[in-house]
């Protein structure tokens, strides 16, 4: 399954390639990244029917990661993805919504990488 | 439909008191036969009666006849007849419709019958009185007269009368739109009825009954009491021609049911009827109406010819009131036969119609308007003349106030000349005191001085003071801001940590390839930690510069990039306080705004302020909002017009209610509660803006939003 991360930090895609270098080696982990909610729609409708695990943060120009959550929930039903939200603030509206509109996970900022990796390959 | 129902009838009704006036004159004739001059008066006065009835012949003749009687009558000095030539003139004039010279006979006629005991020639009164109203559309006076003939019957008892009232007013009711009270009284009526030999007055109530029940439509209901009209009026050998109308109302109803064929026939029954009897009224709306239904069956070929026949009658006989509508009608049935240039010709009649109508509606609201702008006229008239009494009154008082002044100053005189050789006196001891005032004013100088410093110093506190709020509501965004770059730099030097132990693992398998790649990535990762480091660096400095002491200097500064900073960290800063905190923001920059010549320390606490009120109030109306569908939003916009820039600032919270939207800018006015707002934030933006030669603007709309505007004047193109 791919993981398609959506943040609008650049150095987003530098930290994840490196940070998972050897499960990337290995072909245990298959990233893909966007730069904003809407180049992740894009992304998504290429690669139709096929499985995908979303790590999206919240806060982002344009688009949010809730607008995209919402339309991804809605429109990209099969499979449905797995969508995982990040963001700095761990507050319950923005957690409260995510959940409410579908999101399966939910982590803050800074992000614990041992932690993300052991979600991550749970849910492979 | 409702409305051409209503005018049929209208057309029916004015028969029924020339049936009186028939009957009383008969009377009246036979009984005053002994009576030399008098009877020549009485058959004078039947015949003419019995004439109005028939409302045909020779009309000028029966108007002078009507004179003539009103004559003879003053002569013998008989009060009775006088009254009933007063009647027939009334009823004269209720014939050709002007109805004002009918309510004028009426009155003579009322006047004549006074001390008389003539009841049943006063409640006829009443009843022709009802008839003219009830033409002018007045139906409130209308029901007070047919009352007041229902109380003169009810106190002789005379049970046809009483009866009749209640059938009159049940046409009243109809007319009135009050159906089902109509019915009932039209039901009380036939009950009476029953039990008299009246056939004609049962008829007629029964068919205003049928009318009353056929608006409420109760169709089969109608019909029966219809059809018992008509039986009583065929078994009471009554001549066809008045029933003719009764066929008309079947008709009326059999088409609200849409039984087509039996209105055709009970309508053709009315025109044949009609016809023989030369009676054009129900020639005419017979015709009108099997036309209607020919209409309602889309029959246009078989529908044309009646409606046109009916027209052509219609305009003949000089009554206007059904022209219009068969005139759309008309048009209606040309325009479905293709045939347009005809539909356009009686469309342009029927638009005619509602225009003149309109006209006279409006020539009618002029003399109204006429009438009060004269007595408002006479009102100011009655003003001016009152406005001069008082300002004589005014003059007068002032003379007298003079010569009280005069006298006062001639003794005010006496006594200075008195006093002066005093006050010389008095001056010199006046002297020494004033130097030693002067000491003392001198000192309290001082005095003063010394506070006004003290004020300055104070005043210049208050502003560091709120520079220091601002910077307070800057930190906590401004932590979060920083927040990013640092986990970079964390996560960058962990990850390059254990790419150290990967490096030297792979040397002591002398893989030289892979560590060079290890090397390659490190590097990477080490300009990486030093970019996030170097962004810190610049949030800190920012931060630094907003609070250093303001040296005043413009600069070009990139105005998009500092609004869109200030933005962030005034939105983040809240967050990061209250992180239920929520808000959707909207940003809209001008592109072709490049670099503007201002002191951006100032513009930006000007911005940052306006901001964190925007968010304030949006937080303020979402929480005490019930409402689930608010959704806190702030937007800002720039904008370059040909010689200023526009910044503007908007929220959707509750807007800045009116009675303080004048203070806003003044210095320590606050809405926020005590301890969280200096009230020195608008007051010192607005100085900001006006030291850059700007302007500072609010628009507000009560529980709706709140828009702030900057807007900075651009010199010269080197500006920007």
């Amino acid at each position: 399954m791919k993981i398609l991360v959506v943040d609008d930090e650049q150095d987003v895609k530098t930290l994840f390639l490196q940070r998972f270098r050897k499960e990337i080696r290995k072909e245990e982990l298959d990233f893909m990244f966007a730069f904003s909610g809407e180049e992740a729609l894009e992304t998504l409708k290429s690669m139709e029917h096929e499985a995908v695990l979303i790590l999206s943060d919240i806060n982002m120009p344009g688009m949010s990661g809730l607008q995209l959550l919402e339309i991804i929930k809605k429109d990209f039903v099969t499979p449905p993805p797995i969508v995982m939200m990040v963001t700095a603030y761990g507050d319950d509206e923005n957690y409260n919504t995510a959940k409410q509109l579908g999101a399966d996970d939910f982590l803050t900022k800074p992000v614990d990488f041992k932690l993300l990796k052991d979600k991550l390959m749970q849910n492979l | 439909m409702i409305f051409k129902i209503k005018h049929i009838r209208h057309l029916f009704q004015n028969k029924q008191n020339s049936f009186w006036v028939c009957l009383l004159s008969l009377f009246f004739a036979f009984q005053s036969f002994s009576q030399n001059n008098s009877t020549d008066v009485e058959a004078l006065i039947e015949s003419v009666s019995q004439q109005l009835q028939n409302s045909v012949t020779d009309s000028t003749q029966v108007y002078k006849n009507m004179f003539k009687s009103v004559r003879l009558s003053k002569q013998v000095k008989d009060k009775k007849l006088l009254a009933k030539s007063y009647q027939n003139l009334a009823i004269w004039h209720q014939n050709n419709v002007t109805l004002d010279s009918t309510l004028y006979y009426l009155e003579k006629a009322q006047t004549t019958l006074k001390a008389t005991d003539f009841n049943k020639l006063k409640a006829k009164n009443h009843l022709i009185k009802e008839d003219a109203h009830k033409d002018k559309r007045e139906y409130s006076k209308a029901l007070e007269a047919d009352f007041k003939a229902l109380k003169i019957y009810e106190n002789i008892n005379d049970q046809k009368g009483i009866a009749e009232c209640y059938t009159r007013l049940c046409d009243l009711l109809y007319y009135q739109e009050k159906y089902t009270n109509g019915a009932e009284y039209c039901q009380q009526a036939i009950e009476i009825q029953k039990q008299l030999n009246v056939p004609k007055n049962l008829a007629l109530s029964y068919r205003y009954k049928a009318d009353n029940l056929l608006m409420l439509q109760e169709y089969e209901q109608a019909l029966e009491n219809i059809s018992s009209a008509i039986t009583v009026l065929e078994n009471a050998g009554i001549s066809k021609v008045s029933i003719a109308k009764n066929y008309n109302t079947r008709g009326n109803i059999y088409k609200h049911m849409n039984r087509f064929d039996d209105a055709i026939a009970e309508y053709q029954k009315c025109y044949q009827i009609a016809t023989e009897h030369n009676a054009y009224n129900g020639v005419y709306v017979a015709l009108a109406n099997i036309g209607h239904v020919y209409r309602l069956q889309n029959n246009y070929d078989k529908a044309l010819p009646y409606t046109l026949e009916a027209i052509e009658m219609m305009k003949k006989s000089g009554n206007i009131q059904n022209l219009r509508e068969n005139y759309m009608h008309a048009s209606d049935s040309y325009e479905a036969l293709d045939q347009y240039k005809e539909a356009l010709e009686y469309e342009r009649l029927h638009s005619k119609m509602i225009s003149d109508d309109s006209q006279e509606m409006i020539a009618q609201l002029e003399s109204e308007l006429q009438a009060k702008y004269e007595s408002d006229k006479k009102d100011e008239t009655i003003e001016a003349q009152d406005a001069t009494i008082s300002r004589q009154r005014q003059i007068q008082l002032l003379y007298i106030g003079i010569a009280v002044l005069l006298g006062f100053f001639l003794f005010a005189m006496y006594f200075t000349m008195k006093n002066i050789r005093k006050k010389r006196e008095a001056l010199t001891k006046l002297n020494t005191e004033l130097a030693e005032n002067q000491k003392t004013i001198e000192l309290s100088n001082r005095k003063l001085k010394a506070s006004l410093e003290e004020l300055k110093a104070t005043q210049a506190q208050l502003i560091q003071s709120e520079k220091m709020a601002s910077l307070g509501e800057l930190t906590a965004g401004i932590a979060h801001e920083i927040q990013n770059p640092l986990n970079f730099v964390n996560n960058f030097s962990e990850v390059s940590v254990e790419m150290i132990d990967e490096m030297k693992v792979e040397l002591d398998k002398g893989d030289i390839e892979e560590v060079r790649a290890v090397s390659n990535d490190l590097k990477q990762n080490i300009e990486k930690i030093l970019h996030h480091g170097k962004r810190a660096d610049d949030i800190v400095k920012g931060m630094l510069q907003h609070s250093r002491i303001n040296t005043g200097t413009k600069e070009p500064t990139d105005l998009n990039k500092l609004t869109d900073e200030y933005f962030r960290l005034a939105y983040h800063g809240l967050r990061a306080k209250d992180k239920s905190f929520n808000a959707l923001l909207e940003t809209d920059y001008d592109e072709s705004i490049k670099t503007v010549n201002i002191v951006p320390q100032d513009i930006g606490r000007v911005i940052l302020n306006l901001f964190t009120n925007a968010f304030y109030a949006v937080d303020d109306k979402k929480s005490i909002t019930t409402s689930t569908y608010y959704k806190p939003k702030v937007s800002v916009s720039t904008e370059k017009l040909e010689d200023k820039i526009i910044i503007a600032i908007k929220d959707n919270g509750n807007g800045i209610p009116e009675e303080i939207i004048d203070k806003i800018f003044q210095p320590f006015f606050t809405t926020k509660p005590t301890g969280k707002g200096t009230g020195l934030g608008l007051s010192m933006s607005y100085d900001i803006i006006k030291a850059h030669n700007g302007e500072l603007k609010v628009e507000t709309e009560n529980l709706k939003y709140t828009q702030f505007k900057i807007i900075l004047p651009i010199k010269n193109t080197k500006d920007v």
